[in-house]
Parts: structure tokens; C-alpha cells; sequence
């Protein structure tokens, strides 16, 4: 039941602020807040009650082949999790945008809680047609989103990401359709069991059209031509949205689509690997050079994701634990710093950094509050950022200890654009601003506020995330370890063994 | 039982419906035609929808049948006759039209369409095709001055006629093969080979009213040249009707002739569809005119339903259209939504229908706007909308039945083609370059209700239809 609200009551709240007055904005948005407030707490249950899963109700059945396919959910320890961050993200987006839409705020909030909806299904899904269905139905309201209220170039943006996601998870529907031509149904085991008994060539080729789709979802290197446009153009608050939690699905892919289905060589994993890293120091490379603020937060978000996947694809004990910790660290920060940055852009009226500048001598609170978040995302000791940046070492000095070299490079770089963009934002002599900068807006801070607030919490107590992870193994992952313990894996790289005796 | 008045009495409401709406065009004055007759018949479709509720699955004298799947895409028809109604009134309300013919003039060929939805005879068919085309042949030319409106139904008419008259000629060969004209009937020994070229020439015929390649070279035209809310109704309809018909036929192919041909029946149809969705897909991408647009897509969309001839595997001789009917009812209720809201936009005269002038328009009318997007995002077959199910379904039917390339190259193509769906969502919500003058029309806001009610329903029918897709999917 909670699980079925998680995913219907974000569509439900979207229906229901149809019916809400578009000329009343502040009572609009008061009612998106309670919803989204609503949802973020059925959210947190969720991770305190733990895995559990919903009956599964047959939603059509495949004419060609009577494969049936099931809406069911199912919450396990990362994806609880991940709803959570998708939740309480949305609602800091809802509480940011309430100032600044006026009487467009009606049409935004309802396009992002049908996001929050495709997020939370795609999540919780235990049936690849259901998750796809989710996965895809988020690219509707982001685009839409995009084009109504980006800046001077949506269109171009809404356009390229929309295309971008379509075209990227196309093979991944050819793929699905193919493997369920011999399936039986659709859940992660069946898949399984349906790309054990291919060739390797065949399986290569399936899990490549599968890996395709988060590669281009998280972005991560030669995918990524839609993400900087769309994360600038977008509106602040949905840019947070957009990175703080969209991104996660295609990492979420990653961990929960590819690699218990196709199990993988291990060259190919490693090749992945390098690919992830290579887009961290890219990342980290173009925000150094980057002059315009949401750009530079959209290659830096880019950077920490390419760390991210780098350690999925590590196949250290810790990883699952690693990758979430990293996850909702990056989530907090970069969504902490997508809504100061939108609020610096009022001020400012431009996206440039030269055309920012000094706001901490007349608002102080501002002030604090983006360098706090700046040094969050630097992963200072006390934020949860340096606890995932510390194991994410750990798992690569055992990988490979050279690559330790590679990651604090990324991680110095990461030092070098943060605190440079902080320094040209909040620092320095104030530039003159479109409109006054001394208030930030009570809602504004309360939103980054408790972003910065749960940053610092976990970071003291990054078990809270982890200890979720060690409730017992489900299903889905014992498939992988029978598959692995008879072949080769064993020889190459054991990940989904680890996987499913350790973290789950 | 011989005759059954429950399955036929759709049929007859819809027609009674129709010489009422004609009878009482001139008995009322010319300000208030638009405003009453829409309503009366709009309500006869109403009327005409209940009796299926009831329907059984029997015969009609061996001329016209009712299935579940008929059913079904019989609601889809009366949606769209429901629609088409609203998009004309608001059309012709607009225009200060003085005739009020047109709404009986749908009716005729709603009823013509659910004919040839249950006909299980050649002649029974043909009659119904004649009773779709006339009145359409008429609704496209409504504008009598405009040249584009003549241009469209002279060729309209003329290949039309080329057509119905092959369709007959293949039925009369049908005849002497067979020595019945009823769909399912055995071929005389000796006489296969007159049977299969009267069965190509059917084939061909109610191709060409589906608009599918390489007979679809009137589409664009006549959908440009009508008023933009008739070629809403016409896209809709028509395609059902001849796609349904056509598979009927299609399901009765005599055993003996099936075994001998199926590689070359299969080859026909692969054929067809794949010229119909390159042509569609290809040259939908460079048009402005939405018209245009939606009519290369048409193209395309005949090419992938007829593919569902083809499914769960005709190279075992095993058909079931379930794909298909799903496919043809999500893709005849988006297209109707989608052309009907257009048409709102559209302006005067429909000169307002090019990617450039609606731009902004659906900011300023939301309902309509949002729910075009939802019917635009259908026929692109983004989730969560039912045309994705849709696609699903038929393509999913393709893998299992070893069509690999063939699903590969369509479904890569509808990719191709979403582009351009998503290209007019886009234009619908830019901020506009005329935000101001936008819908000054003349019309009273009461002459669009049952647009924006008819515009509504399709949208929201296709998002019930993706969530419980077993109203549309009977497998």
C-alpha cells in the first residue's frame, strides 16, 4: 500500500493542482508544499519499515507471446532511499519555485510531481516494462518543463533533451522487446535467465542497448551533449530536480537493470570503469574553464557522477553502500546548490559569473548558505560528501591503486571550480544587480536550509544510509550468484556475488 | 437468430440521427443552426454508443457480425464522430457559415464507417464504403470557395471512384470465383488463380482508403485542402473503417489459397508497410503545415497497423488482431483529439495552421493545448500515454514472430517521426511572438464546448487506456 501510494500519490497531487486556482499563486503553492511534504514522510517510512514489496496485478498481457506483464513494486534498501531523495528534492524545488513563477507556479508544480511520479515508478519497479514505462514518462514533463520556462535558449534544450533520452533508450526497448520474444515475463530473474541462455555475442549487443539508455539518463561522456544546455536553460528549481534526482535513475539502471541481468565481462566492465572516470575528469576539466554558473554546476554534477558509476563498476564489497552514501550526498548538494545559484541569478539577471559577484556584504545569510553548500559538495570532512569520497577511495585503492591517483585529481579539480565559483559569486566587489539583493526569500533558505541541514546530519552519521542496506537479501540477486558461481566470473569480476551476500 | 435489432440498432440511431439533423437544417435560422444541430447530434452518438453495451456476438442475415474487437473499435469511430461534430461546429460557427448540412453529413458517414466495421460480405462492405465516402467527399469540399477545398476533393472524388471501382472489379472476380460475396467463402476448384487477383485488387482498394503506400498519394493533399476539423473526423474514421474491413477480409482467406501463398501474402504486406512508414516518416519531417504533418503520419501509422496483419505469426497461419485494433483505436483517438485542437487554433479560414502561427496558442487555452500535447504524445508513443502501449504491443508481437528488421527499422523510423510531433507540442507552449491577438474570434465561447468536452475525452480516454490497457488490448 505504501509503496502504491509512494507512486500514484505524486500523479494524484498533480491531478489535484489542476483543480487549484492559477491566479492565487501563494495558496497554490501552499497545497503543492502539504503534498509534497505528505510524500516525503510516506517516503521516509518507507525506508523505516524497510523491504517490502506489493502484490503483483497484472496490467496486460503480450498478445504475441502471453508474456504477462505486472505492476508491482517492490522497496529494498537503495531505492527506498532513492525515492526519498527523489521526494524531498521535488518538494525543495516546490518551496524554491514559490517566489519566482507567480501565476505559472500552478502549471510547474504539476509537472513536477508527475516527474516526482515517473521517478518514484521507474524506483520501485520490479517489472523492466513497468520501469521503462516510468523511465520514459519522465521525459514529457522535464521537456515540457524546459520549454515553457527555461531561459532565452529552451527550445534548443528542451528539444536536445528530449531527443537525446528518446533516441538513447530506443535500443533499450529493442532489447526488452527482443528478450521478452523468449522470456516468460519481465522481472530482473526472468531477464536473467533469458540472457544466461544467449550467446555472448547476442547478450554483448543486449547489454550494450540497455547500457545505453543510463549512459545517456546519467550522462555520462560521449552522451552528455544534452545535459549542460538543459540544466542551464531549465528553471532553477527544476534543474535541482533534474540533477538531484533524474540523474540517479540512470545510475539507479546501472545497478538494478544491468548488471544482475547481463552479467558482464569483466573487460567490458572495465571499460565502462575508464569511460566513467575519463567523464569525471572531463567533467571536472570543462566546469574549471566553464564562466556560466549553471553550466559549471551541470559539468561539476557531471563529474560526481561519473565517480559514481566508476564505483558501481569497481565491484568492491562496499559498493552498493558507497554508491548511495555518494548519491544522496551529491543529491543534497548539487540541489542546495542549483536553487542559491537560481536565487543568484535573480539578483544578478545573467548566468555569468563576471556578472555575479560581492552578494555576501549585503546578504549575508545567502552568503553562508552557498558556501556552506560549495564546501559541501567539496566533501569536507563533517559532510556526507567525505564519507562517500572516502569509501569511493577505499573501493578503488582495492580495484586498482593507480586509479586513486585519478580520483583525487578529479577531486582536487573538483576543489579548484567550487571554490572559485563560490568565491565569484558570493566574493569580491558587488556587482550591480537587477534586483536588490538584500532578502533572501524565507522559503528559499528554509529549503537550502534543511537540504544543508540533512548534509551535515548524515555526515556525522552516514550509518543511518548504510545500516538500510544490510536488511536481508532479496530475490532478485540470488539469480546473479548462481550465474556467476558456475563460469568464468569467478576468474574475472566477481561484482554481483558481492552484491547480493554483502549489501542487500 | 437471423436478425438481431440490438447489434443493429447502433446502425439505425446513427442514421435516423443523420435525416434529422438534415431535416431540421431549414427549418431553423441561420445564427441558430450551429447552435442547435450539433447538439442533436451529437446526442444521437451518444445514443448510438448504448446499445453496444449490450451487443451480443452473432450474425446479421450473414451480412454484418459483431465481435468484441469490433465493439471496441466501434466505440473509437463514435469517439471521433463525437469529436468531429464539436471541431465542425466550432469550425463552421467561426466562419458564420450559413449551412448546417454538415453535421448530418458526418452522421451518414459515421453510420457508413460502422457498416463496413461489421460487414462480413463484399457488397455489404461495399455499401457501407460509398455511404463513408460520399458525405466525406462533401465535408471535404464544405469550403465551396476555397481552392485548395476544390483541388482536394476533385482528387479525392476522382481516385476514389478509380478505387471503389477496383474494389469492385476484385469483388466481381471474387464472385466468379467463389459464387458468393460473402468474405468467407470456398473457392471454387480450379478458379484460385481468379481468386487471388480479385482478392489483390480488395486488398489494393481498401489500402487506398486507409491511405497506406503506395496508394497514398491523395492523403496529403485532401488533408490539407479540407477544414482542418473535418480531416480531424476523416483521418480518424476512414482508417478505422477500411483497416477494419480490410482485416476482416483478411482473416477469411480460403485455407487452400493461404497454404499455397502466404510467403507471397507476407511479402505484400511487409511491402507496404515498409514503403508507408519510410514515405511517412521521412516526409513528415520538412512540412510546416500541421495538416501536412499529421497526414505523412498517417502514412505511416497505415504502415504499422497493417504489420498487425501479420502477428502473432502468419507464417503459421495464426492471426489475432489484437495488436492491430489496439494500435488503430489509440492512433484514430489521438489523431481526431489532435486535429480537433488544432482546429481551435487554427483562425479563420484555417490559415492559421502552419508551426509559425500557432505558436504561444496553447498558453492562452490550456485545456486545449494540454490535451493535444497528450494526443501528440500518444501518436509519438511517448509514455505515459496509450500510443505507447500501442507501439508496444505491435512491436513486442514483432519480435516474437521473428520480424526483427522489420521492427527494428519501423520502430527506429518512429523515432524519426516523434521528432516532429514533439516539434508542434513545443510550438504550442513557446511563448508566442503574437501573444496578445491570439483566439479573438467571434464566435460565443458556447459554440466550443462540445470541442473542448469531445478534445478532453480523447485525452483522457488515452491516458485510461495506457493505465488499464485491458479495455483496449482483448487478446
Amino acid at each position: 500500500m505504501l509503496l502504491h501510494l509512494l507512486v500514484l500519490a505524486p500523479f494524484v497531487s498533480a491531478l489535484l493542482m489542476l483543480a487549484s486556482s492559477g491566479f492565487d499563486s501563494k495558496s497554490t503553492a501552499r497545497l503543492a508544499i502539504f503534498f509534497g511534504i505528505l510524500i516525503s514522510a510516506l517516503s521516509v517510512l518507507s525506508i523505516v519499515l524497510g523491504p517490502q514489496s506489493t502484490e503483483a496485478i497484472e496490467w496486460f498481457r503480450l498478445p504475441g507471446t502471453s508474456v504477462p506483464i505486472f505492476y508491482s513494486l517492490a522497496s529494498h534498501g537503495i531505492n527506498s532511499w532513492l525515492v526519498f531523495i527523489s521526494s524531498f528534492v521535488s518538494l525543495v524545488a516546490l518551496i524554491a519555485a514559490k517566489d519566482s513563477f507567480g501565476l505559472h507556479y500552478k502549471n510547474f508544480s504539476m509537472g513536477v510531481f508527475a516527474l516526482m511520479g515517473a521517478m518514484n515508478g521507474s524506483f520501485l519497479a520490479t517489472d523492466a516494462v513497468l520501469f521503462f514505462f516510468f523511465f520514459e514518462a519522465m521525459v514529457l514533463p522535464a521537456a515540457l518543463l524546459i520549454a515553457a520556462y527555461g531561459g532565452a535558449d529552451r527550445k534548443r534544450a528542451a528539444m536536445d533533451f528530449a531527443i537525446y533520452t528518446l533516441v538513447g533508450s530506443a535500443p533499450m526497448l529493442l532489447a526488452l522487446w527482443y528478450m521478452l520474444s523468449l522470456s516468460s515475463g519481465a522481472s530482473v530473474i526472468e531477464l536473467a535467465l533469458v540472457a544466461q541462455n544467449l550467446p555472448s555475442s547476442t547478450k554483448t549487443l543486449l547489454g550494450f542497448s540497455f547500457m545505453l539508455a543510463f549512459l545517456v539518463k546519467t550522462p555520462l561522456f560521449p552522451f552528455h551533449g544534452w545535459q549542460a544546455k538543459a540544466y542551464a536553460e531549465a528553471p532553477s528549481p527544476l534543474s535541482a530536480v533534474l540533477t538531484g534526482a533524474m540523474s540517479k535513475v540512470g545510475v539507479f539502471g546501472f545497478i538494478y537493470w544491468l548488471l544482475p541481468v547481463f552479467d558482464l565481462s569483466a573487460s567490458i566492465q572495465n571499460k565502462v570503469l575508464f569511460l566513467s572516470l575519463f567523464t569525471a575528469l572531463y567533467g571536472a576539466l570543462v566546469a574549471m574553464r566553464e564562466s556560466d554558473a549553471k553550466k559549471l554546476l551541470a559539468f561539476s554534477s557531471m563529474s560526481h557522477l561519473g565517480l559514481v558509476v566508476a564505483v558501481v563498476f569497481t565491484g568492491s564489497t562496499t559498493m552498493l553502500s558507497t554508491v548511495l552514501i555518494l548519491m544522496v550526498a551529491h543529491a543534497l548538494s548539487s540541489s542546495a546548490l542549483f536553487v542559491l545559484t537560481g536565487v543568484a541569478e535573480r539578483f544578478s539577471g545573467s548566468r555569468k559569473l563576471q556578472e555575479m559577484g560581492g552578494y555576501a556584504s549585503k546578504n549575508g545569510v545567502f552568503g553562508f548558505l552557498f558556501v556552506f553548500a560549495g564546501v559541501a559538495s567539496l566533501a569536507v570532512p563533517g559532510t556526507i560528501g567525505f564519507v562517500g569520497e572516502l569509501m569511493a577511495l577505499i573501493s578503488f585503492w582495492e580495484f586498482w591503486p593507480t586509479l586513486v591517483l585519478v580520483v583525487g585529481l578529479c577531486m582536487i579539480f573538483s576543489v579548484v571550480y567550487t571554490l572559485r565559483f563560490v568565491q565569484a559569486v558570493v566574493f569580491g566587489p558587488l556587482k550591480k544587480s537587477k534586483t536588490p539583493c538584500q532578502r533572501l526569500s524565507v522559503s528559499d533558505a528554509l529549503a537550502v536550509g534543511s537540504l544543508l541541514l540533512l548534509i551535515i546530519l548524515w555526515g556525522l552519521q552516514p550509518n543511518w544510509i548504510s545500516k538500510s542496506l544490510q536488511n536481508p537479501v532479496e530475490i532478485t540477486t540470488q539469480n546473479s550468484l548462481q550465474e556467476l558461481e558456475s563460469e568464468e566470473a569467478v576468474l574475472a569480476e566477481p561484482i554481483q556475488v558481492e552484491v547480493s551476500q554483502d549489501a542487500f | 437468430m437471423p436478425f438481431n435489432f440490438i447489434n443493429l440498432s447502433p446502425v439505425v440511431i446513427l442514421a435516423i440521427g443523420a435525416i434529422v439533423s438534415i431535416v431540421l437544417e431549414p427549418l431553423l435560422k441561420n445564427t441558430s443552426k450551429h447552435r442547435f444541430i450539433p447538439w442533436v447530434s451529437a446526442s444521437f452518438i451518444v445514443l448510438a454508443a448504448v446499445p453496444y453495451l449490450f451487443a451480443v456476438q452473432a450474425d446479421i442475415h450473414s451480412l454484418f457480425t459483431m465481435n468484441p474487437l469490433q465493439r471496441l473499435l466501434a466505440y473509437g469511430v463514435l469517439l471521433s464522430a463525437f469529436v468531429g461534430i464539436g471541431g465542425i461546429q466550432f469550425t463552421l460557427a467561426k466562419e458564420q457559415s450559413r449551412g448546417g448540412e454538415a453535421y448530418g453529413l458526418l452522421l451518414l458517414a459515421t453510420t457508413g464507417v460502422l457498416l463496413m466495421l461489421h460487414s462480413m460480405d463484399y457488397l455489404a462492405l461495399f455499401i457501407g464504403m460509398e455511404l463513408a465516402s460520399f458525405p466525406i467527399y462533401a465535408l471535404v469540399a464544405y469550403r465551396r470557395k476555397s481552392q485548395e477545398g476544390n483541388e482536394a476533393v476533385f482528387k479525392y472524388f476522382l481516385s476514389g471512384a478509380v478505387f471503389s471501382v477496383v474494389f469492385l472489379y476484385g469483388v466481381s472476380l471474387i464472385y466468379g470465383a467463389t459464387g458468393s460475396t460473402h468474405f468467407a467463402s470456398v473457392v471454387l476448384e480450379g478458379r484460385e488463380n481468379l481468386y487471388i487477383a480479385g482478392f489483390l485488387l480488395v486488398l489494393f482498394g481498401l489500402l487506398f482508403k486507409a491511405g497506406a503506400a503506395p496508394v497514398h498519394y491523395w492523403v496529403a493533399d485532401v488533408y490539407t485542402g479540407a477544414p482542418v476539423s473535418v480531416t480531424a473526423f476523416m483521418a480518424a474514421v476512414v482508417k478505422v473503417g477500411a483497416l477494419a474491413a480490410l482485416s476482416s477480409v483478411w482473416l477469411t482467406i480460403p485455407s487452400t489459397m493461404l497454404l499455397k501463398h502466404t510467403q507471397s501474402l507476407e511479402i505484400i504486406i511487409l511491402s507496404v508497410a515498409f514503403i508507408s512508414i519510410i514515405i511517412g516518416a521521412l516526409s513528415g519531417l520538412a512540412q510546416k503545415s500541421i495538416r501536412r504533418i499529421l497526414a505523412f503520419s498517417a502514412v505511416m501509422n497505415a504502415g504499422f497497423m497493417v504489420l498487425g496483419l501479420l502477428l502473432p505469426n502468419f507464417s503459421n497461419h495464426s492471426v489475432h488482431l489484437g495488436p492491430m485494433y489496439f494500435f488503430l483505436l489509440t492512433y484514430a483517438i489521438a489523431s481526431v483529439g489532435a486535429l480537433t485542437g488544432i482546429s481551435y487554433f487554427s483562425g479563420e479560414n484555417d490559415e492559421k495552421e502552419n508551426l509559425d502561427s500557432i505558436r504561444g496558442m496553447g498558453r492562452t487555452n490550456p485545456l486545449v493545448g494540454m490535451s493535444v500535447i497528450v494526443c501528440l504524445a500518444s501518436l509519438a508513443g511517448i509514455p505515459p500515454v496509450a500510443g505507447f502501449m500501442a507501439k508496444f504491443v505491435l512491436f513486442s508481437g514483432l519480435f516474437s514472430a521473428q520480424y526483427h528488421a522489420v521492427a527494428i527499422t519501423g520502430f527506429l523510423l518512429s523515432i524519426v517521426a516523434a521528432v516532429y510531433y514533439i516539434r508542434i507540442a513545443y510550438v504550442l507552449f513557446a511563448s508566442g511572438q503574437q501573444p496578445k491577438e491570439t483566439l479573438k474570434h467571434n464566435t460565443p465561447d458556447s459554440r466550443s464546448y462540445l470541442l473542448k468536452l469531445g478534445v478532453l475525452l480523447t485525452a483522457l480516454s488515452l491516458l485510461i487506456l495506457s493505465v488499464i490497457p485491458k479495455i483496449g488490448l482483448i487478446v
